[in-house]
């Protein structure tokens, strides 16, 4: 029992020491840093068109599309505040840092357009020609952030 | 025919209990980002879970005894103690991930936001505890929660390329995009989700409070090895629908409106809707029965008297336990924290805590002081050995990877 | 202690085996759960209570036996388990006269309500869920 405590203490104070390391010294914007929050965002991205195209055909209702787009929303800011924790001290650096956040953005607010139109298409029936073009106009929205996104991914080396 | 009642019964609700907020958020991020190439891991979690629910069953049945009491007076009260504080922070981080599923649920089903729901599912849990009557709650949360068979049938309705999912299922190797670290890391954490140790608790409390005798084991053996694996079939179903919808559009799981996706896909809205009425019913019943363990596994260590079968006031400590336990689950959501991750980190710590539960309940069940001439059979011993290597092996590597890959990142 | 004579061990006698039933206290009595006499939880044996001479007295030639005399619950757990010892006045004694049976559980001849044992219990029972509605009832 002492043993097995002792050994526990130890690998606490391993996690301990791990997570100051890697909170000690932020990364640098570089194609493995940024993978994580890179895939991080457009598997989200990905996901709140599934939603809205569901929506499109009548497939889900307002409140789960909306509540995945919301969602979608959350992932996105987090992979965001993951990114503005980086130093980037040269120029290429900043550039790719600065591209990476002004997609991320582009997508945070095709996202807040897409959870909006959602919600508000609850009231009437997905069918009407009102409610598909507002979606339509929100999917070519998310489509063309997520395209930006993959260019911009491809640029900088990752996958 | 009554019996063949109680029979069916019995298998539908071990099928619904089966599923809870673990087992559905771990198979669909696995699906969505390994395929069906872990779907093997469901398979030896079942047998698994099999072996030493029907075990500890056997064990209350024959001595009255439930796992906690026996693993104090097996272990002793330092070991006992380590293993109730390890045991009862598990269920606890359990209870709130429970908790935290209602609310997401029925923040899907309605577009109000989880939090709002968080007091309304802790109240109806407490209730359903301080109220309701063992068998019946049992029986209603399985039944309602059986509903989850959506997923399967979900699954046709997509028409998915059989031979490619058998191909995944049979021949396993991890995807170019995925590290190998990561694929272990979630093989450990779908052994433990599938082998959550408070259902043991669970369990074998459970037929305490049903007064099981040795003439109900027979019973209990076709619920538990019929029930289980037609859950863990599910499992694999809620798997397979992310791995045709998901992982083809890049959509790796993190929240449970994704977990959802495939299923309005298949069916459309009134699939959502049955769907979800099952996330809701299976995370329910998932609460209770957390909830309750760490009740019992507090009353067994102290001696507390216990029970569901008992007033509340003939059961004071045990009752106020559940309260502060939900309490204490509740504060931990309020805090804001993604009840996904809680529910990710309590499968991965379930999986570290294995061995603590599951070795006494080996020798107990060897022990003809408790169990007269019901101990366990050569096949059953031999079963049971290799199981808890497997459950070292996981248990041990669960912390390294841990670190390793960052959780499963 | 350390002045008085020393015994070796091998010199001493082994006990006369005992008639009847033989228990091994830490097999059969510690951390066993005690039932009252209608079958209701107690507690668990967290230390048993031996008569006779204190740790590090003398034991006289001739003395008697140490018998149980109690069964103790309660804090004395954590004595168990991290050492010490508590003040005899604040153990929770369940005298061994009560006790009706041993088997894989203890059973007293009397009702848990009796005893000191199970005070939170009744302190709980008679001040927090009386406050709560329909905690005197049982589950529908």
């Amino acid at each position: 029992m002492s043993k097995s405590s002792r050994s526990l203490a130890v690998v606490l104070a391993l996690l301990a020491v791990i997570a100051g390391l890697v909170s000690g010294c932020s990364p640098r914007p570089s194609a493995d840093t940024l993978e994580g929050p890179a895939k991080e965002v457009s598997s989200a991205v990905r996901a709140a068109s599934l939603a809205v195209d569901l929506r499109m055909t009548d497939s889900t209702t307002a409140s789960a599309a909306s509540t995945a787009a919301d969602d979608m929303l959350g992932e996105v800011e987090a992979a965001t505040d993951k990114i503005h924790g980086f130093d980037a001290p040269t120029q290429e650096e900043r550039t790719l840092r600065n591209d990476v956040l002004a997609s991320f953005s582009a997508i945070s607010r095709a996202l807040l357009h897409a959870r909006d139109v959602l919600t508000a298409s609850s009231g009437e029936p997905a069918a009407s020609s009102d409610g598909q073009a507002r979606l339509a106009t929100v999917q070519a929205e998310l489509r063309t952030a997520t395209d930006q996104l993959d260019s911009l991914m491809t640029k900088a080396g990752i996958q | 025919m009554k019996r063949l009642l109680g029979v069916a019964l019995g298998i539908l609700t071990a099928i619904g209990g089966f599923v809870d907020i673990g087992d559905l958020v771990t198979n669909a991020v696995v699906g969505s980002r390994f395929g069906l190439s872990l779907a093997w891991v469901v398979v030896i979690g079942v047998l698994g879970i099999c072996l030493f629910a029907n075990m500890s069953g056997r064990v209350a049945a024959v001595s009255g005894r439930a796992t906690f009491e026996v693993i104090r007076e097996r272990m002793g009260p330092r070991a006992g103690l380590a293993n109730l504080g390890a045991s009862f922070l598990i269920n606890l981080m359990t209870v709130t991930a429970e908790i935290g599923g209602i609310a997401l649920a029925l923040q899907l089903a309605s577009g109000v936001s989880y939090m709002l729901w968080v007091p309304f599912a802790l109240l109806a849990v407490w209730l359903v505890i301080w109220r309701v009557k063992f068998s019946i709650m049992e029986n209603v949360t399985g039944l309602v929660g059986l509903s989850l068979v959506v997923f399967a049938v979900a699954l046709f309705l997509l028409k998915p390329d059989w031979g490619a999912l058998a191909g995944q299922a049979f021949t396993p190797s991890v995807s170019g995009e995925e590290s190998v670290g990561a694929y272990w890391y979630y093989a450990i954490a779908l052994f433990g989700a599938a082998m959550t140790p408070y259902e043991v608790f669970f369990f074998s409390s459970g037929a305490v409070e049903e007064g099981w005798k040795v003439k109900d084991l027979v019973q209990s053996r076709i619920n538990v090895l019929m029930g289980f694996p037609l859950g863990g079939f599910l499992s694999i179903a809620i798997a397979a629908c992310a791995a045709v919808v998901l992982l083809p559009a890049g959509i790796s799981v993190t929240t449970l409106s994704e977990v959802v996706l495939p299923v309005a896909q298949a069916g459309g809205q009134l699939a959502l809707a049955v769907l979800i009425l099952g996330i809701v019913a299976a995370t329910f019943g998932a609460a209770l029965e957390t909830t309750l363990s760490s009740g019992y596994t507090l009353a067994q260590f102290f001696g507390w008297p216990w029970g569901k079968f008992r007033r509340p006031a003939a059961a004071s400590r045990f009752h106020v336990a559940m309260m502060v336990v939900l309490l204490a689950g509740v504060a931990v959501l309020a805090t804001g924290v993604d009840p996904i991750l809680v529910t990710e980190y309590s499968v991965v710590f379930s999986a570290i805590a294995l061995p603590l539960t599951y070795l006494p309940i080996l020798i107990v069940a060897n022990d003809p002081q408790y169990m007269g001439k019901h101990v366990n059979g050569r096949a059953v011993n031999v079963a049971g050995l290799v199981y808890l290597v497997i459950i070292l092996v996981a248990s041990l590597a669960a912390i390294p990877l841990m670190i390793a890959t960052g959780a499963g990142a | 202690m350390s002045k008085a004579k020393r015994i070796h061990p091998l010199k001493i006698r082994p006990a006369p085996r005992p008639a009847g039933l033989v228990l091994d206290a830490q097999l059969h009595l510690l951390d066993r759960q005690m039932l009252d006499v209608d079958g209701v939880p107690v507690s668990t044996v967290d230390d048993v209570e031996l008569s006779g001479p204190e740790p590090d007295e003398r034991i006289p030639e001739g003395a008697e036996a140490p018998v149980i005399s109690a069964l103790l619950t309660g804090p004395v757990l954590g004595t168990r388990i991290f050492g010490g010892r508590p003040p005899s006045s604040r153990l929770i004694r369940i005298p061994w006269s009560v006790v009706a049976g041993v088997d894989t559980v203890v059973k007293l001849g009397v009702r848990s309500d009796s005893l000191d044992a199970s005070w939170v219990e009744r302190w709980l029972r008679h001040h927090v869920i009386p406050r709560i509605p329909g905690g005197r009832h049982d589950p529908h």
